[in-house]
């Protein structure tokens, strides 16, 4: 059986990867195939919503909804950066 | 929660705070990571690859860092990440900087726009940036028109402006040519009543009176 990654964990690596190159926005979609990559996947887009959603109530990740693309981006927050150098 | 217990020893003397285990690799300087990474993955294909043991030795005996096999491969994600998103960005610049070439009024918004635009396609999945490219091209082609439309639209009330503008001279023109006439009517007049020997007081009433409308 593959092991569970902790919610802990995905919410780490989700500031990890918006903390990559802050200055531009991430889609839902990359977010997911990014920290797929970075804990060895196994992450479902259920587990990563509930990721941005506690990093979002904690004011570390903020969104943006992008009316072209009609997507919402991702960006970290200062409070966030803060959070992942700790 | 309890209180924190004072040692009352200076901070200088205390042990330095725990180092995050996967911080150690990412916290090595740019330079660093970056020949740790062509270690692993050589540019020239005559030379042969380290494996993540070598690489681990190599780290341990250049840069006196223990660290897990799993830290290392931890830090391998990020950076091939790192690298994705490093490439990303600097497609998204230049595009950025070629956009604003191509168009010297664009708004600076408008330029962060597109260099996200750039960047979200960039990282996306082949497919998926083609048609994010077409869709941006589109909106793009969309917004051109748009933009052209309301151009028009003010040339056109423009236009319709200066219309109203030449009506307005005909009318004042033609306003001037009845003046015109009617003081050319009250000078044959005047000769006329000049000619027949003076003005009698009746008359003198009717010209002053005409003299006033004008």
């Amino acid at each position: 059986m593959k092991p569970t990654i902790s919610k802990a964990m995905i919410r780490r690596k989700i500031r990890e990867v918006l903390n990559i190159r802050p200055g531009f926005g991430k889609t839902e979609k990359f977010l997911l195939e990014a920290v797929n990559e970075l804990t060895g996947g196994g992450v479902s887009l259920q587990e990563l919503r509930d990721g941005l959603e506690w990093n979002h109530s904690e004011t570390y990740i903020r969104s943006k909804f992008e009316d072209e693309a009609e997507e919402t981006l991702w960006f970290i927050t200062p409070e966030g950066i803060a959070q992942q150098s700790i | 929660m309890a209180a924190k217990k004072r040692t009352g020893t200076p901070g200088w003397d205390r042990p330095a705070p725990k180092v995050r285990a996967d911080a150690k690799l990412k916290n090595l300087a740019a330079e660093d990571q970056e020949t740790l990474w062509i270690l692993l993955h050589p540019t020239d294909s005559t030379v042969p690859a380290y494996t993540l043991e070598a690489a681990m030795a190599y780290v341990l005996e250049e840069y006196d860092l223990s660290v897990a096999k799993s830290v290392f491969s931890e830090w391998h994600a990020w950076y091939a990440l790192n690298l994705r998103m490093d490439a990303a960005e600097q497609r998204a610049l230049q595009s950025k900087e070629r956009y604003a070439r191509q168009n010297p009024t664009a708004a600076l918004q408008e330029l962060e726009d597109y260099a996200q635009f750039v960047f979200t396609s960039e990282t996306l999945e082949n497919q998926d940036a083609l048609n994010f490219g077409r869709l941006k091209k589109l909106r793009l082609v969309e917004r051109t028109v748009e933009q052209k439309d309301q151009v028009i639209a003010l040339k056109e009330r423009e236009v319709a402006q200066k219309d109203e503008v030449i009506a307005q001279a005909d009318r004042k023109l033609k306003m001037l040519e009845a003046k015109a006439q009617r003081m050319d009517a009250l000078e044959a007049k005047a000769k006329e009543i000049k000619a027949a020997g003076g003005l009698s007081p009746e008359t003198l009433e009717v010209i002053e009176k005409q003299l006033k409308l004008l």
